[in-house]
């Protein structure tokens, strides 16, 4: 009524207004004053009414606290994903260091600068230094070229940009195109000489962990994710905070839009509190399955081509072993090569020999650097080999997560314009996928299995009687929008049981558009 | 107006007045700024 009354003065205001006279300057000037007055007159009350506006706003905010556990739980749940690799039972010590990424990324990765390529090789000599060994330039002497840059690294250790550095590389790829190859096997063959040093720390790392937690590392970590997961999901502030800040609108989630919601996964009129928080608990985990499934698909190209690999399985019998004794053989070859080369060079005799002998190496190099490659493949290979048909797809997905190259030659054959850093972050959600506490799909589908996925989870939920159709699971954009209704139900649930009502929500959204203010 | 109790009136009618008034109150500065202009170009 207020309002009403407020238009009835402002009707007549303006009335008054257009009945003055603007027939000559002295008019117009008092028309203006006219006009100023009211503007000076109305402001205060504006104001009066704005502080009030914005006293009701604050008295709602000030209902919803942020909830502190979240941060810890969140923590607590990062801290025990970090040292899920060490209990990875399907790679070595190398991928678990790294090795395989950053040394296959400095050779493919034409777009490096030197810089890029001195910090790959400082990581490198990091991740040595870290399992106790301190390598010096004298450990690189099995290649004559990565020595010779080796000693200059190591000269400017602290100071990777200096300019003798960048001279001397640049002086050496002129003579030595093959350089980075030189270094990159080398750092290989040291890795395999102290095998027995990284899997010694990376053990001693993993004890520490079991020592700490005297738990089943995973199964920690689903606990621990399950509860921030929760804890998450009724996260009123957050909620509130997407209110306030206008991402959702409060009008999609009246009694009657939910109810729409809830009638298109079960059928009862005059839901009781009970049969409700069943239903949640339902959708919750329909919730679940639909980003389980929905990552399957988008994962089925890796199994699609791991299927091929586990098909030819046989064939992987002991490659690992022989592919090691065949390198030991070629680097008898080198080190033979290796050892009339130095004489040579430090007595600065027979040049002919000398650039004999580095054609020769770096011929050799490459044969080496070839067996290390296929060694990387017949690792993987070998690991696709201790598979068998009862194995469930979780562990196919987990043996190719546990590989950076087969990864990424895995997703260069699907999308030639994939990064390494799409690389990289599938390994990581698919590594999220792999420990996540909701799966049911993938830890229970066999390698041999032919199932359509989309009727068991059909039929799965009909148990629960809940309506999903296997059109409705069919496609990216119906599984988003499952989940889509499903978060607003959620959001809905939030909602009924936090000290606001929607109304005030309502409020709240509608005075952050009318007025903004630092937090809006 | 003056005496508006703003205190009795609901959340919804507050946002109303607060529109209301905003409204008038844009009103009038645009006028005022108008004829100003007018005044100016006069002189």
């Amino acid at each position: 009524m207020m309002n009403d009354e407020l238009i009835k003065l402002i009707d007549a205001e303006k009335e008054i207004l257009s009945t003055l006279p603007k027939n000559n300057i002295r008019n117009k000037k008092k028309y203006v004053e006219t006009l100023d007055k009211d503007i000076s007159d109305y402001s205060d009350t504006f104001d009066k009414v704005k502080k009030e506006v914005l006293k009701r706003k604050q008295v709602i905010c000030d209902k919803i606290t942020e909830n502190n556990d979240l941060d810890v739980l969140l923590e607590k749940v990062s801290l025990i994903k970090k040292e899920l690799y060490l209990f990875n039972d399907y790679n070595s010590a190398y991928e678990k260091m790294g090795f395989d990424k950053i040394l296959y990324n400095l050779v493919i990765d034409d777009t490096k600068t030197l810089e890029d390529v001195n910090e790959d090789i400082y990581a490198c000599v990091l991740k040595f230094k870290e399992a106790g060994i301190e390598l010096k330039d004298v450990n690189f002497k099995y290649s004559p070229i990565a020595y010779e840059y080796m000693k200059e690294f190591f000269k400017y250790i602290k100071n990777l940009k200096d300019s003798s550095l960048k001279n001397k590389f640049e002086e050496l790829y002129w003579q030595f195109p093959d350089i980075i190859m030189h270094i990159e096997t080398t750092f290989k063959n040291l890795y395999y000489k102290n095998i027995k040093v990284f899997d010694k720390y990376l053990i001693s790392l993993k004890n520490k962990v079991i020592s700490d937690n005297k738990k089943d590392i995973f199964e920690l970590y689903k606990e621990e994710k399950e509860k921030y997961d929760l804890v998450n999901r009724n996260n009123m502030f957050e909620i509130f905070n997407k209110f306030k800040n206008r991402e959702l609108n409060p009008d999609d989630y009246s009694r009657v839009k939910i109810d729409q919601l809830l009638n298109t996964f079960i059928e009862v009129d005059n839901i009781d509190e009970k049969t409700y928080q069943d239903i949640i608990v339902n959708l919750s985990k329909l919730y679940n399955t639909t980003i389980e499934y929905q990552k399957y698909l988008k994962y089925n190209y890796i199994l699609e081509n791991m299927r091929k690999i586990y098909a030819e399985k046989e064939k992987y019998k002991d490659v690992v072993k022989i592919k090691i004794k065949e390198i030991n053989k070629e680097e008898k070859k080198l080190l033979r090569l290796v050892k009339k080369f130095y004489p040579l060079k430090l007595k600065n005799k027979k040049p002919d020999l000398i650039d004999k002998l580095n054609m020769d190496i770096n011929n050799q190099m490459k044969v080496i650097k070839g067996l290390y490659e296929s060694l990387e493949e017949d690792k993987f290979n070998e690991c696709v080999k201790s598979l068998n048909d009862n194995s469930e797809i979780s562990s196919m997905l987990g043996i190719a997560n546990s590989y950076y190259i087969y990864q990424y030659k895995c997703l260069k054959e699907v999308n030639e314009e994939s990064s390494f850093n799409d690389v990289s972050n599938n390994i990581i959600d698919l590594g999220d996928l792999l420990c996540s506490p909701y799966n049911n799909l993938i830890n229970n589908i066999n390698i041999g299995d032919d199932k359509d996925i989309k009727i068991i989870i059909s039929e799965r939920y009909k148990l629960a009687n809940i309506n999903i159709s296997v059109d409705q699971l069919e496609d990216e954009g119906n599984l988003e929008n499952i989940q889509n209704n499903i978060e607003k139900i959620f959001i809905f649930d939030n909602i009924s049981k936090c000290p606001v009502e929607l109304g005030d929500i309502e409020y709240v959204y509608k005075v952050s558009n009318l007025i903004k203010t630092d937090d809006n | 107006m003056d005496n508006m109790d703003l205190k009795k009136i609901s959340n919804e009618e507050l946002l109303d007045v607060y529109k209301t008034l905003e409204d008038f109150l844009e009103f009038l500065q645009s006028e005022s700024d108008k004829e100003k202009n007018v005044g100016e170009n006069d002189e």
